[in-house]
């Protein structure tokens, strides 16, 4: 099993940016900081790294696998479409400020203090979502048909001279 | 050019045309919101002496400095501590590129959800929403601010 260089070494700084990073940056930033911002931003800091660096981890194991396969193979084919449908994932994750679930509507902020003071902000970008969903559709197919063009393009056949041929005989 | 190329070049005018789509919204959105927090906007509470109720208003005079028809949706609402709405007024108008469309709120607080007709006493919830959509209302921003007195 061969593993292409330059797949491990995307792989380990896509684990230490996207993976370490994260995981360590609560003991490098300050805890205030944190805490402000999950209480003005409405979002749960701890929770968004932890998911960063699934993300981190999930893409590096991705970024091995397609060093190891080879592109024109069936499982090449299965790890292209994988690896689409997980970069639709990262795009969710970034415009919906680390909710997947909600589907490019960002929602910010949220209540304070005794007298219910409140504000909500949200961001309806679903459009950009079903965008880049039919990109990622399209991308999809377009490896599908690279693959079955690979498939149907002949060999290079090994020609002998038949003068060669008859010459042996 | 064969099928995968021909996929190859729609996807990447469509890549353009996304980043495109998002950028040039998120500009609008944000430059109506910088001409609403920038430019003039009031407002005023007066009592009818007569009758003992509140007049609220509240006006504002927004321009749209970006590229594309921009809508602006405006809701004040008041409620009392059991959430029941006292008094509630919304707008909704479309802003041109280059236009300015003014816009104003009346709210009448009847004077018996005012204690001793004193406002300062009156316990309830005052509510602002602004919805800013843009590329026929598909993308926009909308908040919601909810404060309450008397120290609920």
């Amino acid at each position: 099993m061969k593993v292409k260089i330059r797949s491990i070494i995307v792989a380990t700084l896509i684990l230490i940016l996207f993976t370490v990073l994260p995981l360590a940056s609560p003991m490098l930033i300050p805890q205030e900081f944190f805490n402000a911002f999950s209480i003005q931003a409405g979002i749960d800091f701890a929770s968004l790294l932890n998911k960063v660096a699934m993300i981190g981890l999930a893409m590096g194991i991705l970024v091995l696998l397609r060093g190891i396969v080879e592109k024109n193979s069936q499982a090449g084919l299965t790890l292209s479409i994988i690896n689409k449908v997980f970069w639709f994932i990262i795009v969710l994750f970034i415009i919906g400020m680390g909710n997947i679930e909600r589907f490019g509507l960002v929602v910010l902020g949220g209540s304070s203090g005794d007298n219910g003071a409140t504000n909500i902000v949200t961001l309806d970008l679903r459009l950009i979502v079903y965008l880049v969903a039919i990109i990622i559709t399209i991308m999809i197919v377009q490896s599908i048909f690279e693959y079955q063009e690979s498939k149907h393009t002949p060999e290079p056949l090994n020609i002998t001279h038949p003068r060669e041929n008859s010459g042996n005989n | 050019m064969n099928k995968s190329q021909a996929l190859k070049l729609s996807t990447r005018i469509l890549i353009v045309f996304t980043i495109l789509i998002l950028v040039i919204s998120l500009y609008s959105i944000l430059s109506l919101i910088f001409s609403i927090t920038s430019g003039t906007s009031n407002m005023n509470l007066d009592k009818n002496e007569s009758t003992g109720d509140y007049m609220l208003s509240f006006s504002l005079n927004p321009r749209n400095n970006a590229f594309l028809d921009v809508s602006l949706f405006l809701e004040i609402k008041i409620f009392d501590l059991n959430k029941q709405v006292i008094a509630t007024e919304s707008k909704y108008v479309i802003i041109k590129p280059g236009g300015t469309q003014s816009l104003s709120l009346n709210l009448t607080i009847p004077s018996e959800f005012v204690p001793e007709g004193d406002l300062e006493k009156a316990q309830g919830y005052f509510q602002l929403t602004m919805s800013i959509k843009t590329l026929g209302d598909l993308i926009g921003l909308t908040q919601v601010m909810r404060i309450g007195s008397g120290g609920k």
